[in-house]
């Protein structure tokens, strides 16, 4: 997939990759309401670093909706796309990584650091 | 136990030192034991950096450095939070004590002499920690935040090693 190419043109446009590094995690309490900036139907979902491993290691969502890392782990992580399509920032413990997802696809992600981690965001369309 | 202990003791001989043993250690000892051993690493880390021009082994090193940085500012917050301060001891002494021969074993070394020995020193190192960890610390330590502690960072370190023996098959 070039990256001129218009699906991934427009994953970018729709892609905000919102680093929470340097912020403490949400609590509970507060974890829905982050990510609920319009007042859309989106859903927000979380995937747990934990052990050196993703967890879900493969989420399905829909586009628009909000994908949170937080890293429990002591060792920074980040969650890094194979293709280069998204990257958090260093996430150390606690810190939460965001993105929302664009276009539908499918994507491979890693740690930069720990390349044994693996992960999978499948987007579906949100029609 | 003993014996696995020791066979993976031999690259850092003083881990294992009699006089210096790594058991029996209060709770405070061992969270002393642990950093140190944090900070020994993170030395060899740097020691790498310095010398070492081989890419994978400066990603390993800047790992190490980062993880074992981490590892350690947790353990000042768990600390800091049981209002408790690390003991020095006579294990943590050992620890020292070794580590600076092999400092100078490294320093002394250059290209794949260096990577092979720095290779070789992190998969022993880890080995090492490891086994006293999980099968002696994990069992001795009696305060609950500090075993989940010690456990949390038995995972990293059991990452690195296994990182670090691909290392070892790397550099041959």
């Amino acid at each position: 997939m070039s990256l001129r190419s218009p699906l991934r043109k427009s994953f970018y446009q729709h892609l905000m990759l919102v680093s929470l590094a340097g912020a403490m995690s949400f609590p509970p309490t507060t974890f829905a309401a982050a990510a609920d900036d319009g007042g859309d139907s989106s859903t927000v979902h979380r995937i747990t670093i934990e052990k050196f491993k993703y967890g879900p290691s493969i989420l399905k969502v829909k586009t628009g909706d909000t994908i949170e890392w937080v890293n429990k782990d002591f060792a920074p992580h980040t969650a890094t796309a194979l293709d280069d399509v998204f990257k958090t920032e260093k996430l150390k413990r606690g810190d939460v990584g965001m993105i929302v997802a664009g276009a539908p696809q499918t994507i491979d992600y890693t740690c930069q650091f720990h390349s044994n981690m693996k992960g999978q965001i499948v987007i579906e369309s949100g029609d | 136990m003993f014996r696995n202990l020791i066979i993976a003791s031999v690259a850092f001989v003083a881990i294992s030192t009699p006089a210096a043993s790594q058991e029996n250690l209060n709770d405070l000892e061992i969270a002393h034991a642990a950093y140190t051993a944090d900070l020994i690493d993170i030395r060899y880390a740097h020691i790498a950096l310095a010398i070492s021009d081989t890419p994978e082994i400066r990603e390993f090193a800047e790992l190490m450095i980062r993880d074992h940085t981490a590892v350690n500012e947790g353990a000042f917050e768990l600390l800091a939070e049981l209002n408790a301060a690390p003991q020095d001891n006579a294990f943590s002494q050992a620890l020292l004590a070794g580590a600076k021969e092999k400092n100078a074993e490294l320093l002394s070394l250059r290209g794949a002499a260096f990577d092979r020995a720095y290779a070789a020193n992190e998969h022993g190192y880890h080995q090492a920690v490891n086994e006293i960890v999980g099968n002696i610390w994990l069992n001795d330590v009696q305060t609950p935040e500090l075993k989940d502690f010690l456990a949390q960072a038995l995972v990293t370190f059991q990452i690195h090693e296994g990182h670090a023996a691909q290392m070892v098959k790397a550099t041959r």
